[in-house]
């Protein structure tokens, strides 16, 4: 049977194994005293059946019947005394006046024979012993006794008594009923008792519950107080979800400083669009300088559209919501391409573009998008940040089982110790800010995010010399996709 | 008056300056928080305005070391930080405005004005010497109900010589929060323009608004004959 409910299953099984323990126990003790009694009766019957045979005589040939006399003499016995004598060799009884003329069953046979139930003249139930007997011999003559029972024709007889049982069989059925009753209370008793400890036993759980639910999730500060009472059988589980509600509180902690931190990004272009209009509207201009001041604006809308662009697919990234789409990809191919998109950039600060791109082809399974928006972030990152009038050096080999691309810069300015926070969303270094808001800390991260999803190994490295590098490893990993 | 500006977002630093600059401050700007710390312990500001996430040094950083100086200009926080915690930790830093991007222009020249007003010890936006009347929001100057019409200049210094009512004001001290540096750079600017103002203010019955010190300066005082 199956129970969805725990306080089912534990109220049935229980319960179940309760009822069985009390009705072999009270069957035990029922048997026990019937079993008892019936013994007694039986030895009680065994005893009169021997004794009254006794009393069973053949003088001179002539059977007399001597039980019958002191039944007789007897007023008690005449209605108690249950005794049936056949005689074997002409068929004659002799019956005790209780009998009423009515038979007690007979058997024939040596050995005793024991009738359990049977209905007695009054109505009452019985017990019957019966076996065969022979007359005790007298004589009154000269000769010896045992010359004289050789001589004596005895005649074999059946003797059966009868003991009315009814009230030990009205003890006996007292008994069951007791017992049955005892059993019905005990197992009410069980129940309610089994219910009464599942209930208590539950009510840590149901403050838990209680805990659970009024838990504000919104609130990163909220604690997860646990009962103390709670049993340790659920404190392993209870366990389990303080854990799930930490992480639970890390990942909202994580949107919400992301949350924070786009709102933050956006505010300041917001803030420059506001102001730049604002101004622009405070006085009658020329319509050059309104040219200029709505071309100011058009530069912050577009570095806001390329911010949104950016973290977009950062959310999709960082929340494993962004599908791999894989194919072919020339890593040459997509490299040249985002040097010659950077070229206009790079010569305007001055930058020297060293492209080792390999003429083997360099072929991997992956994601074309992703990865342009990896080397587009990478190369961009050289570029916006290399010291003015130096060198951007990106080189592309091919490997054993894949290729390695490494993207290095100059910049001076950066800090090896930044270098850890380096790949943190929304992170930027002294040397990565920049009074356009074009950087917005995030294209590290995205990134990396890519670099994970598409099992690419990818370190960087800080030189004395100051260069800023960044190795990415494509390797068999990419392979897994084909 | 004299206002710095340290912001690193160029389009909003150029539009501060040039809402400052319409609004008749003399504006320094910078784009980082090294320089701008250092324009804030070498000149003297009416009012500093200041980001908080700033390349080299930050916001919270320049107001602690403005502060540990001894200095008391006013600054004022702009940040795109807005929570609770975030301007609790910008006031206790020592600024004694916190204003969020983005923000109206117009908010700021008021949020600069009350902090300059109060820096001088001004209660209300109306100042009165004798029967002269200046309303600082609306830039406008009365002599009984009269309006009295003064270039932005004028107005700049008269508004700073009212602000420092009865005080000895210096040349020099008349060119730091009048002036800006990149313009006219004679020697006897600000004794021009005193003598111009003195013109527009004065009148027939013999009343007098500026006097001068000799050796020492100006200083706006009603005085009659």
């Amino acid at each position: 049977m199956k129970f969805v409910s725990i306080r089912s299953r534990l109220i049935f099984w229980i319960g179940l194994t309760v009822t069985l323990i009390l009705s072999v126990g009270s069957y035990v003790v029922f048997a026990t005293v019937r079993s008892t009694l019936n013994e007694e009766i039986e030895q009680n019957l065994e005893s009169t059946l021997t004794l009254q045979s006794l009393e069973l005589e053949m003088t001179d040939g002539t059977i007399y019947h001597e039980w019958l006399h002191d039944i007789e003499n007897d007023a008690v016995r005449r209605k108690t005394s249950y005794i049936q004598v056949w005689n074997e060799a002409n068929g004659e009884t002799t019956r005790s006046p209780a009998l009423v003329g009515t038979d007690l069953p007979k058997f024939l046979g040596s050995e005793s024979i024991q009738f359990s139930n049977v209905i007695l003249p009054n109505g009452h139930h019985g017990r019957v012993i019966g076996r065969q007997v022979f007359p005790v011999v007298e004589w009154t003559g000269q000769s010896d006794r045992a010359s004289h029972v050789e001589t004596a024709n005895i005649q074999a007889h059946y003797m059966a008594i009868a003991l009315d049982v009814q009230v030990a069989r009205d003890a006996l059925e007292r008994l069951a009923g007791t017992l049955l009753l005892g059993l019905v209370f005990s197992l009410l008793i069980s129940f309610v008792t089994i219910r009464l400890i599942i209930g208590i036993s539950f009510r840590p759980l149901a403050r838990l519950e209680q805990v659970i639910v009024h838990t504000d999730v919104q609130d990163p500060q909220a604690v997860f107080e646990v009962p103390q009472d709670l049993p340790t059988e659920v404190q392993g589980l209870v366990a389990s979800y303080q854990e799930l509600f930490g992480r639970i509180g890390q990942v909202r902690e994580r949107e919400r400083k992301f949350s924070a931190n786009v709102a933050h990004e956006l505010r300041t272009p917001l803030a420059g669009v506001g102001a730049t209009l604002e101004q622009a509207l405070a006085v009658e201009r020329e319509a050059g300088d309104y040219k200029q001041r709505i071309e100011c604006m058009q530069g912050i809308v577009q570095g806001m559209g390329e911010l949104i662009n950016r973290l977009m697919w950062f959310s999709r990234l960082y929340n494993k919501s962004e599908s791999v789409v894989v194919g072919v990809v020339d890593l040459g191919l997509v490299i040249e391409t985002r040097l010659a998109i950077l070229a206009e950039q790079a010569a305007a600060r001055g930058l020297v573009i060293d492209g080792d791109i390999s003429s083997e082809p360099c072929v991997i399974h992956s994601d074309e998008t992703l990865i342009g928006i990896l080397m587009n972030n990478l190369i961009g990152n050289a570029v916006a940040h290399s010291d003015a009038g130096s060198v951007v050096r990106v080189v592309l080999q091919p490997v054993a089982e894949g290729a390695r691309v490494c993207i290095s810069n100059v910049c001076a300015s950066f800090d090896a110790t930044e270098l850890a926070h380096v790949f943190e969303p929304f992170y930027r270094s002294d040397a990565a800010r920049s009074g356009d808001g074009a950087h917005s800390g995030i294209g590290l991260a995205l990134a990396q995010e890519i670099a994970k999803l598409l099992h690419v190994d990818l370190d960087i490295h800080f030189s004395a010399e100051s260069v800023f590098s960044v190795e990415m490893h494509f390797g068999a990993n990419n392979l897994k996709f084909s | 008056m004299r206002i710095l500006v340290i912001e690193d977002y160029t389009p909003l630093r150029t539009a501060m300056v040039e809402s400052l600059e319409t609004a008749g401050h003399a504006v320094d700007a910078s784009g980082d928080g090294e320089e701008g710390l250092w324009y804030a312990q070498n000149h003297d500001y009416d009012t500093i305005i200041l980001d908080i996430m700033l390349p080299k040094l930050n916001g919270l950083q320049i107001l602690e070391a403005i502060r540990g100086a001894g200095k008391g200009v006013p600054m004022i926080i702009i940040s795109a930080r807005d929570t609770v915690d975030n301007r609790i930790e910008g006031l206790d830093a020592g600024a004694d405005d916190y204003l969020v991007k983005p923000f109206a222009l117009k908010e700021l020249l008021a949020r600069v004005r009350a902090q300059t007003r109060k820096a001088y010890g001004k209660a209300t936006t109306l100042l009165t010497v004798g029967d002269l009347s200046i309303d600082l929001p609306a830039k406008r100057v009365l002599r009984g109900d009269q309006e009295i019409k003064l270039t932005s200049r004028e107005y700049n210094l008269l508004e700073y010589l009212a602000l420092r009512e009865g005080e000895v004001v210096s040349r020099q001290e008349i060119w730091d929060h009048v002036y800006n540096y990149y313009e006219d750079a004679s020697s006897n600017a600000v004794d021009v323009y005193i003598g111009y103002l003195r013109k527009k203010l004065g009148s027939n019955d013999g009343t007098t608004y500026i006097q001068t010190r000799r050796g020492q300066g100006y200083q706006l005082e009603y005085q009659t004959l």
